[in-house]
């Protein structure tokens, strides 16, 4: 082997130069930049990377792209669970990071930074002055206002309140109190709601220079003590579908200035007793406003966590479920792509990889693993 | 002999159902609020107020006792408005006997249930507010 060492090395070189003498040399260190606005079928992985929090990144993944290395389009840097939104007017994506001055120790400083789409580099950040909530990551602890002026953030410090942030100006505006109350819903043009432990919503809307101009209390809607609600709703254009623990669904329109809460109705029906809904991203809705549930057989107290077995599709606006599909491993996330023509529903199985179905039949088209993500608990739709 | 254990029976009673009054306010002291003001009310400097030695001079004025009823902890919380009440009036004398006034008057429910319909807002403002009237009051 010693002896034939050497010569090896010089085949391989012999090899190589002619290689080299055919093929032009690919230019090393390439950097590309991403378009301005991303294909639909682009997701952001969000993984908190659960046992070391401090290394946090968000994946950008071309779902239509079968060669890994192509589908993998970039990384951000996240610490701390950051919370995320996407801009749709502006190329620009805000992350909520925390860190610390020693790392895992030290003066805690809490950021909004602000990256940007197309080289996924951070362009500007706005210190935060009251700490950010933290929790595993949801939808609805950071929210761009509907005019897409101003970003919310959810801070728990135990107080409840949330921050507002000029992200053109890149410039805080203040802190509103929001007593008792959790997350941040958009509401109207420039105001969002929050969810109450007294099972009310209270609203605020904000003027230009995000101060608070008037609050508002809805009326009791869900008694936490019987049937509590689960702040993680699917989405669409305004519209929110709450799921609860015993498995109704909460319509909430946020479009004008008040919020208008809908007639509650039953997903579950005789097929499916005993069933509820759970996860941690239980909820999503596509483009044409159907809602997609991850439910489990057995509910019990305190199953409103476990993952789905199936998922369950509904035409909210008939109160009806029009699909059921069986999941090829159980799912604890649900998101979709924003399109219409043909939307893909990710579910983020038990083993963390990317479960893709045809949203339209509940057909298995493929399973993303391995893209350097630990735990991405939270997939968003490229907006 | 009749009158006598009429008597001690009664006593005895009473002194049962103060017991289990106080039993259960610390369960339920311990379910709902505990998390944020710690065993004794101790909560966390500059996040969570003391209650411990302090929160029985709100009792000083209308408005604190008010405001103790309407912070979002309280007025929100899934207690009704009994349980509320019971724990509320143990709370006073457990964590802040020293500071309560002497025409002290425990809340009565109908007292809760009518200012926890009416949650503040802004707690820490309002907070400021009370408290610099109540120690103006007192000094
Ligand atoms: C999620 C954390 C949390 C829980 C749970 C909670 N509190 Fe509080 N509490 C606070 C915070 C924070 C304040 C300071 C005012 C504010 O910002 O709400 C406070 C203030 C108070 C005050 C006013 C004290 C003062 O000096 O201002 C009282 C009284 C109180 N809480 C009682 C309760 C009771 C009783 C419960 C249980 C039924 C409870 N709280 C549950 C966090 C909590």
């Amino acid at each position: 082997m010693k002896k034939l060492l050497p010569f090896l090395l010089a085949l391989l070189l012999l090899v190589m130069g002619t290689a080299m003498a055919q093929l032009q040399p690919e230019p090393m260190g390439k950097i590309e930049t991403l378009p301005e606005k991303w294909p639909a079928h682009w997701v952001l992985a969000h993984d908190v990377s659960f046992s070391r929090v401090m290394d946090g990144r968000t994946i950008v993944l071309d779902l239509d792209e079968e060669n890994p290395a192509r589908a993998y389009k970039g990384m951000m840097n996240n610490s701390f669970a950051a919370f995320m939104a996407q801009a749709t007017t502006r190329p620009e994506i805000y992350f909520a990071s925390i860190y610390y001055s020693r790392g895992t120790r030290g003066e805690r400083i809490d950021v909004l930074e602000i990256y940007d789409k197309q080289t996924l580099s951070p362009i500007g950040e706005v210190v935060l002055e009251v700490p950010r909530a933290i929790l595993l990551p949801q939808r609805f602890t950071m929210q761009l206002t509907r005019d897409e002026s101003l970003v919310l953030l959810y801070n728990f410090t135990p107080a409840m309140s949330v921050s507002v942030v000029d992200p053109v100006a890149r410039e805080l505006r203040g802190e509103v109190p929001t007593p008792g109350c959790a997350a941040v819903f958009p509401t109207g043009e420039r105001g969002f709601s929050s969810v109450c432990a007294d099972g009310t919503l209270y609203t605020v809307q904000l003027d230009a220079d995000g101060q608070p101009a008037s609050t508002s209390r809805s009326a009791q809607f869900f008694d936490a003590g019987v049937d509590p609600l689960i702040e993680k709703a699917a989405w669409h254009a305004g519209k929110a579908w709450f799921p609860t623990f015993m498995g109704q669904l909460q319509p909430v329109d946020f479009t004008g200035d008040q919020p208008v809460i809908g007639e509650a109705w039953s997903m579950i029906d005789e097929e499916t007793t005993g069933w509820r809904p759970g996860g941690l991203a239980p909820a999503a809705a596509d483009a044409d406003g159907r809602v997609y549930m991850l439910a489990h057989p057995e509910g019990r107290e305190g199953s409103h966590r476990d993952p789905g077995m199936e998922v369950w599709v509904f035409d909210p606006d008939q109160q009806q479920r029009v699909d059921r599909y069986e999941l090829a491993m159980p799912g604890l996330g649900v998101s979709l792509t924003r399109d219409r023509e043909a939307p893909l529903l990710v579910v983020l199985n038990v083993e963390m990889a990317l479960d893709v179905y045809d949203a339209r039949t509940g057909e298995l088209r493929k399973t993303v693993a391995n893209f350097g993500a630990e735990t991405p608990l939270l997939v968003y739709g490229a907006e | 002999m009749k009158q006598f254990l009429a008597v001690a029976s009664m006593l005895f009673s009473t002194a049962i159902w103060a017991t289990d009054d106080a039993a259960r306010a610390r369960v339920d002291y311990a379910l709902n609020c505990q998390g944020c003001h710690l065993a004794r009310g101790e909560g966390f400097a500059g996040k969570v107020p003391r209650m411990t030695d302090f929160v029985g001079y709100y009792m000083h004025s209308e408005d604190g006792r008010a405001f103790l009823i309407q912070v979002p902890g309280v007025a929100l919380s899934p207690l009704n408005d009994a349980d509320t009440a019971r724990l509320m009036n143990w709370m006073l004398t457990e964590f802040s006997a020293a500071q309560l006034p002497a025409d002290y008057r425990p809340y009565t429910v109908d007292e809760v249930a009518a200012l926890r319909r009416q949650p503040e807002n802004d707690p820490n403002r309002r907070r400021a507010e009370v408290l610099a009237k109540i120690s103006r009051q007192l000094r």
